[in-house]
């Protein structure tokens, strides 16, 4: 199978046949505002059976999933595609230190003082680390 | 009960000495569809015989017999073409012969048309054509408009849609007509409370709040001491203002009059008073036009919280009125519309309002920045010409793309979009946006007239209205409160259904056509189900204390029949009895039973007949309305009658004449065939195949296949 063929063979990937190519997704993409990122051309790439580009770019804010006219999900979608390139291709290189911080911190991203600073600043609590994780990974075959 | 045999000129061999049992006269001829033979079945009808005329298809045989309701049976198609032994004949014959006679009344009844009069709701265009068309045939005619003046959405305008030409072009001289006209009776500020009765003999209550001012010399002392204040579409003017259309005199928005009485104190020819008529027509029209869907739900672009997104409407009369000079306008089309979170529909006609809105600013002042933004530009037909113009000669420019937001950011607007050809996200500054919305069904009146709309345009109610086969209602729709459409396509379609209302006032009586389905109430109010109320696809089905059929909505597809679990519901004509009967007494052991839909597959047989294709003689064909008339008890009847095989065979997906009766079929069938595996019967023996008029080659190779099948 294909990439198209699994996402559709996929209960989560149904969705992906909806998307009449409007741009709603990418007009409103916060990391397509400072990059080439285009949430609308993977799902066009993955209908014609292309290979789409800059899927670790998505960062999950579902704006696009919000606004979406035809209820494409697009960012599940998208982290369907992650799921499936990595069964495929294992994980890409520099996906590794953001789990390696998901295991320590709780977090992919690093959560350092000057976030907590700015979190203060806001009136939000700081952010902690947790070692959760890595007991759920710890007590799962995941390693 | 007679049975009329006609040989087509020699075309069929009859059997001789047919015997149908107690009570059935034979009478034999070859060419039935003569006058001759047309009247000796009039003597039979005359003297309440039932009939049964065989000869050729009723495709045919309709044409000539369809006033006597007759039951068809097809000897020549179905027997002698595909060059059957006669005895074939006898058992269709037969089988018809018993149908008849355990079948109910057939007759369905009718309505007087009583009232030689129309009501037409809505004021607009479409209204007014409406009323010019039916009065000028010399019917009496009721046109009432809720506001206090005639013209409609397209009074508000500055230009018509979408060609862009001034309204009054079009409305004045139409409104001259109206008015000139005595048989038309004009109600403003009057509305449709509740109607009662059936077609030919409607009771409509109208209320209706106020008095046109008589000899009104517009002084205008009255809109000065009105206290409130009104937005009328981004114009402010008071709650009793005046507009250049019809009546001529000051008019009263009782929508948002406070009923304070400055007005009358400072003029006594202003009545403020309700008063409620009753109305006795033959005929209703709703002609309610456009409502534009509200652009404050579509929150990511803010309209009623930033000063300068407007609506359609608003922006058209703002900058008519010269009321905003804005140097940039963006123009959003599809704002909210082919949206599963809004309206999941294309409102058809919004991409060449959004043109002409285009067009409208670069008229006035050529230096305006315009851009549209759209997902596709469906300038369908004529109107590419508009697209031409507004993108060539205007210098409009275009992106492709839906805006995701736009937001405010000093004294400008900024909207986020894709734009889909550079593949890039962009952001456009702009002093004003313009929404193009699409637009919504009257829900409210629609239910008051028992339309169905199931949370869209009527579309299918104003098929069936104007339909050859359906039973008249004289309820109808026309103009955008139908579908929304150019102001052009409003006012042909208000001919339309004006011609279907002057022959339908022409008329003294209307006889419902069969079939219809009929409730016995007795029967269902035992078991209540409540199952066909929300199968019916035509809305004819409702609830009135116990369930009933209303037969001017009933299109007679029998899905209803199929699914009613008591046997109370039953298609007249095709009644559960009746077609029991048929089986018993047509089929043989070892023969195959097509169920065929008269709307195709019949249809493909009778092909097949005409190109002479062989298929087996086993073979017997009972046509039916509909797919979904068929259940379970008829198949089970079948095939403990001993049928090797049963076919059900119509209309593909999409194009089922009752919407989808032939999907409801496959679930019913599919269905079925778990429990006649269950039955020890090979449920490859019963088959539902979608086979259209032109596929007479597939009917018979399904025919083949399964006749193949039984003798393995």
């Amino acid at each position: 199978m294909n990439l198209k063929e699994k996402i559709l063979a996929d209960p989560e990937g149904k969705s992906l046949v909806n998307c009449f190519s409007c741009g709603m997704c990418t007009g409103g993409c916060p990391v397509a505002r400072i990059s080439d990122y285009n949430p609308r051309r993977i799902i066009h790439k993955v209908m014609l059976n292309m290979e789409p580009e800059d899927i670790w770019l998505c960062a999950n804010c579902y704006t696009c999933e919000e606004r979406c006219p035809t209820k494409t999900n697009v960012a599940d979608l998208i982290n369907l595609i992650r799921r499936i390139t990595i069964k495929k291709d294992g994980m890409p290189e520099f996906i590794k230190p953001l789990v390696e911080n998901l295991k320590t911190t709780g977090y992919t991203v690093q959560i350092g003082e000057l976030e907590n600073k700015r979190r203060e600043r806001m009136n939000l609590p700081a952010v902690e680390t947790t070692d959760e994780i890595k007991k759920i990974i710890q007590k799962t075959t995941l390693k | 009960m007679k049975v009329f045999i006609c040989d087509c000129n020699g075309e069929i061999d009859i059997p001789q000495n047919l015997d149908f049992g107690d009570g059935v006269v034979v009478k034999t001829s070859s060419k039935l569809c003569s006058e001759e033979g047309k009247e000796l079945i009039a003597n039979s009808i005359k003297k309440n015989e039932k009939i049964v005329i065989a000869g050729c298809t009723p495709r045919i045989a309709e044409k000539f017999f369809a006033e006597f309701n007759p039951e068809y049976v097809n000897i020549r198609e179905h027997v002698a073409y595909p060059g059957h032994a006669d005895g074939k004949i006898r058992d269709l014959i037969k089988g018809a012969v018993e149908k008849v006679r355990i079948s109910d009344e057939t007759s369905t009844g009718g309505f007087e048309i009583k009232n030689k009069s129309a009501l037409i709701i809505g004021g607009g265009v479409a209204g007014l054509e409406t009323a010019r068309q039916v009065a000028s045939a010399g019917f009496k005619t009721y046109l009432i408009e809720k506001e206090p003046f005639l013209g409609g959405t397209i009074a508000k305008l500055d230009r018509l849609y979408p060609e862009g030409m001034p309204n009054s072009h079009t409305l004045y001289p139409l409104i001259n007509e109206v008015v000139r006209d005595k048989n038309i009776e004009i109600l403003v500020n009057s509305e449709l409370k509740e109607i009662s009765g059936e077609i030919g003999n409607y009771r409509a209550t109208i209320r209706t709040r106020g008095k046109v001012i008589e000899d009104c010399d517009l002084c205008g002392k009255c809109k000065e001491v009105c206290p409130v204040t009104v937005d009328d579409d981004g114009i402010e003017r008071k709650a009793i203002y005046y507009r250049a259309t019809h009546p001529d005199s000051y008019g009263i928005d009782f929508e948002n009059c406070t009923g304070c009485g400055k007005c009358a104190k400072v003029c006594d020819k202003i009545k403020l008073d309700e008063t409620e008529i009753e109305l006795d027509v033959g005929s209703i029209i709703l002609a309610t036009g456009m409502k534009e869907y509200d652009a404050r739900m579509i929150k990511e672009y803010g309209y009623g919280k930033y000063k300068n997104v407007f609506t359609k409407l608003e922006f058209e009369r703002k900058f008519a009125n010269r009321l905003i000079n804005p140097k940039k306008v963006v123009i959003v089309l599809c704002a909210g519309s082919r949206d599963e979170n809004h309206l999941p529909y294309c409102s058809r006609v919004c991409c060449l309002l959004g043109l002409k809105e285009a067009k409208l600013i670069k008229d006035t002042d050529p230096e305006v920045d315009v851009y549209v933004t759209y997902i596709d530009l469906r300038s369908y037909g004529d109107f590419e010409n508009l697209y031409t113009t507004v993108r060539e000669t205007c210098g409009v420019n275009f992106i492709q793309g839906r805006p995701s937001e736009i937001v405010e950011k000093g004294d400008k607007l900024l909207i986020r979009t894709e734009d889909i050809l550079l593949g890039k996200t962009i952001e456009l500054d702009t002093d004003s946006v313009v929404l193009i919305t699409g637009s919504v069904p009257d829900y409210e009146l629609l239910e008051k007239l028992g339309i169905p709309s199931d949370g869209e345009f009527p579309v299918d109610y104003v098929n069936s209205s104007l339909s050859v086969d359906s039973n008249p209602r004289g309820i109808f729709v026309c103009g955008a409160a139908a579908f929304p459409k150019p102001v052009a396509e409003s006012i042909s379609e208000a001919r339309d259904v004006a011609v279907t209302v002057i022959n339908l006032l022409n008329k003294e009586r209307v006889d419902m056509k069969t079939p219809v389905a009929d409730i016995n109430g007795d029967i269902c109010s035992e078991v209540g189900c409540k199952i066909c109320l929300d199968i019916c696809p035509s809305g004819a089905i409702y609830s009135d204390g116990g369930i009933k059929v209303d037969p001017s909505m009933c299109m007679g597809c029998g899905v209803c029949t199929a699914a009613c679990a008591s046997g109370a519901n039953q298609l007249i004509g095709y009644d559960d009895k009746g077609l029991l009967a048929q089986i018993e007494n047509t089929v043989k052991e070892g023969d195959i039973l097509a169920f065929l839909c008269k709307w195709s597959s019949y249809n493909a047989a009778d092909k097949a007949g005409y190109e002479k294709l062989k298929y087996p003689e086993n073979t017997k064909i009972i046509r039916i309305p509909c797919t979904g008339r068929v259940d379970a008890q008829i198949i089970l009847k079948a095939f403990s009658c001993g049928v090797k095989g049963i076919l059900i065979a119509g209309c593909p997906p999409d194009g089922c004449h009752y919407v989808s009766g032939n999907l409801r079929a496959k679930k019913r069938i599919l269905a079925t065939k778990e429990l006649v595996e269950q039955l020890g019967i090979a449920p490859d023996s019963l088959r539902i195949e979608w086979i259209g008029t032109e596929e007479s080659k597939k009917l018979v190779d399904i025919l083949n296949e399964m006749d193949k099948g039984g003798n393995q």
